[in-house]
């Protein structure tokens, strides 16, 4: 049997204080109140929306208001179209071209913006400006910079390169859009990397600068390692940007030509908005939304482990 | 068929209640009570940019002249725009928000209609006699009359007098005239004319495809009819145009804005249908000589009726009827107009256009216009038929293979309803 009484010269321990769960923390309090605005927001206008769109998937939805409860038909339906298996392609497609361009492009101008140089907090800013351009414009001036006799033919042309009919060709047009994504998306995620590449202590470098490692060498070694937590967030802001590309699209192609740009939101967007088939769009939205889930998961296995 | 069968018993039973509401006032035939002060209620009226009336400000000494017959209604003018156009209706719809009035096209009455969401207007007025036939018949669906027209439009067949003259030919209004005249039109430094692959069908191949004497559907709109002798003469003729570089290339894939068009530019010689107000304001009036519609077999020109629609989830249904009545009556169509620049769907409208020559004969062909196929997936067919006409433009598919391939998919789409 263990004795609870202390020894003589001990002075008698108090009893041990049960360890005040961390929720119920003054600051936890205070952190509540904080986040309980957005977390209120977020429950009202993208958790209950994605649950309502869930169980229209399993029924029909018309505008007047009337629901029938159709099971697993629209799945069934979906599993048989062809045009979701073409949007599929175009979207898995269009996700491969635009990700890595984006990413690679978001790097290296991050990599250019990490150094001292007078102005470069405006370089900066004009890099971010297409992010708040309007893709609605940034689509029409894209159509002139892509026409035959438009200015990316005529530089290509110039130093002897073949010119191509971008918006035409079913071949080209993912490549052109993708390039379109990168280049309006490519000044925010700039921004997470420089954020994550300024966040390195300088000695790292110094100290791989004094081992004589290139400039090279020590973005592969030092910089690509240490900035895995930005560039995972990166990727799958990405991710889910191309699986939902839609308003350049739109705007510069119609999901054309012959549904060669025909991505899986635009067949929602038609599906709801321009045939009424509520229950059928959500069904699409319930598919894309798993499709995009697994690939965060696959991507956060493969890279976001330790991040 | 059980969606069909509900949606025509609440179909009567929407028309019994209008036909209650009506025999509530003191003249059954119009549905709205005599006595104007026994009218109240707010109007949420949905209108769009239509021309230069593009402003609520436009819209209120009409407001304030119906309140002095109606007092106690509310009219709300809600500008909206065009593009998000859809999307907006259904939000609002979805939201049991739904405009009372709105301004719909001729592609809107099926689908809304089949939905049950429209008030049957056949009783508002004593007088539509006095409307042209077409614009009344764009607005019917499965008998009855939804939107009461406010305007027509026809895309009016003009050429450039400068690329005429440069060209040395006349005017084309026939295939066999544009065929003669485009190479001319070419080779003077032209387009000879311009082809949309991504704007609706409704003005581009089923334009064609009226011209030949062929039709979208069969007559009772249950199977598809485009796929005929018409039908391929309409796509090889299209497909002609585009092998002999008698169109840009980049409106096949590409929906330009109007001012980037080379139409816009002024560099085609002749276009089959253009908005003609909207073509005078980047094109000098004086080089374009109006011209009828294109023929081939049939003498067609493509077009669009602009009309008031009335949500049946109204809370004021007398007063939107009030609206509507007041916003079909000759004065205001007159008005409206005059200012807008569009063709009257009133033939009791006289002295339009006294100084205008080039609209005034774009009233003449008013009957030769047709606004669309009438059905409620029409925009679905259009999207289920247009990549198979751009593989025969873009991608050199065989016409009687892409014609074959679209029959099959608009045969499946209308058998699954």
């Amino acid at each position: 049997m263990v004795s609870t009484i202390a020894p003589a010269d001990q002075p008698a321990l108090a009893p041990p204080r049960r360890k005040q769960p961390m929720w119920r923390s003054p600051g936890a309090v205070a952190a509540y109140i904080f986040i309980l605005p957005y977390v209120i927001f977020f429950v009202a206008f993208r958790i209950l929306p994605a649950l309502y769109g869930v169980a229209l998937s399993f029924g029909d939805y018309s505008l007047s208001g009337t629901f029938e409860l159709l099971g697993l038909d629209n799945y069934v339906r979906l599993f048989a179209d062809p045009l979701f298996w073409n949007a599929l392609r175009v979207t898995g497609i269009y996700a491969l071209i635009a990700i890595p361009l984006t990413v690679a492009i978001s790097l290296g101008m991050a990599q250019l913006c990490n150094r001292v140089l007078r102005g470069m907090s405006f370089y900066r800013s004009i890099f971010f400006l297409p992010v708040v351009t309007s893709p609605v414009l940034s689509g029409i001036i894209f159509i002139w910079l892509f026409s035959t006799d438009g200015p990316i033919n005529t530089a290509l042309s110039a130093i002897g390169l073949p010119t191509g009919s971008w918006l035409q060709s079913s071949v080209l047009v993912l490549p052109a859009l993708a390039l379109v994504s990168a280049w309006m998306n490519f000044g925010y995620n700039m921004l997470i990397l420089l954020a994550g590449m300024l966040a390195i202590p300088q000695e790292y470098y110094e100290a791989a600068q004094l081992d004589g490692a290139s400039p090279w060498r020590r973005f592969r070694s030092v910089t690509l390692p240490l900035l895995k937590p930005a560039l995972f967030f990166v990727l799958v802001l990405e991710t889910v940007k191309s699986f939902q590309a839609f308003d350049t699209i739109y705007v510069m192609t119609s999901g054309g030509p012959v549904r060669s740009s025909y991505t899986l939101t635009y067949m929602i967007y038609d599906q709801g908005f321009g045939y009424f088939d509520f229950g059928y769009a959500s069904a699409t939205g319930v598919v894309l939304l798993v499709i995009t889930l697994v690939f965060s998961l696959i991507q956060r296995r493969l890279i976001g482990r330790n991040a | 068929m059980k969606r069909t069968t509900q949606a025509k018993i609440a179909a009567v039973t929407g028309g019994a209640a209008l036909l209650l509401a009506a025999c509530g006032g003191n003249d059954p035939e119009v549905g709205v009570p005599d006595n104007p002060d026994d009218v109240s209620g707010t109007v949420t009226f949905w209108t769009y940019p239509l021309g230069v009336v593009d402003s609520v400000n436009w819209w209120q000494p009409y407001v304030d002249d119906f309140n002095e017959e109606y007092p106690n209604v509310d009219v709300e003018v809600v500008m909206q725009s065009f593009s998000n156009r859809e999307e907006a209706l259904v939000t609002a719809i979805a939201g049991q928000n739904a405009p009372d009035v709105v301004y719909f096209n001729p592609d809107f009455i099926p689908q809304y209609a089949d939905e049950d969401l429209l008030l049957p207007l056949d009783e508002l007025r004593d007088d539509w006699d006095s409307f042209v036939d077409s614009s009344l018949e764009s607005m019917t669906w499965d008998g009855a009359l939804y939107g009461a027209p406010l305007l027509m439009q026809m895309q009016t067949s003009y050429c450039n007098t400068e690329a005429l003259e440069a060209a040395g030919v006349d005017c084309p209004t026939t295939w066999d005239e544009f065929r003669e005249a485009a190479p001319a039109f070419v080779d003077a430094g032209y387009f000879a004319t311009e082809y949309s692959g991504t704007s609706t069908l409704n003005h581009t191949f089923y334009l064609y495809l009226w011209q030949a004497g062929g039709e979208v559907l069969n007559e009772d709109l249950t199977a598809a009819a485009f796929n005929s002798p018409e039908g391929l003469e309409a796509l090889e003729f299209i497909k002609e145009m585009v092998d002999n570089e008698w169109v840009p290339r980049e409106p096949l894939s590409v929906s330009q804005e109007f001012e980037q068009s080379e139409a816009g530019q002024g560099n085609v010689g002749y276009m089959v249908g253009a908005n003609l107000v909207q073509t005078r304001t980047l094109v000098d009036p004086d080089i374009l000589e109006t011209v009828p519609p294109m023929q081939n077999m049939e003498q067609v020109a493509s077009g669009s009726v602009g009309a008031w629609s009335i949500f049946n989830t109204t809370d004021s249904p007398e007063a939107a009827q009030a609206w509507v009545h007041y916003l079909s009556d000759s004065d205001f169509i007159a008005d409206f107009i005059e200012a807008s620049g569009y063709l009257p769907p009133r033939e009791d409208i006289e002295g339009l256009f006294a100084d205008d020559p080039q609209l005034a004969d774009g009233m003449e062909y008013l009957d030769q216009v047709r606004t669309g196929v009438m059905h409620p997936q029409a925009r679905e067919l259009i999207d289920v038929i247009r990549p198979h006409i751009q593989s025969v433009l873009l991608e050199d598919t065989d016409p009687q293979a892409a014609l074959d391939a679209a029959e099959q998919e608009v045969n499946a789409l209308l058998e699954r309803g």
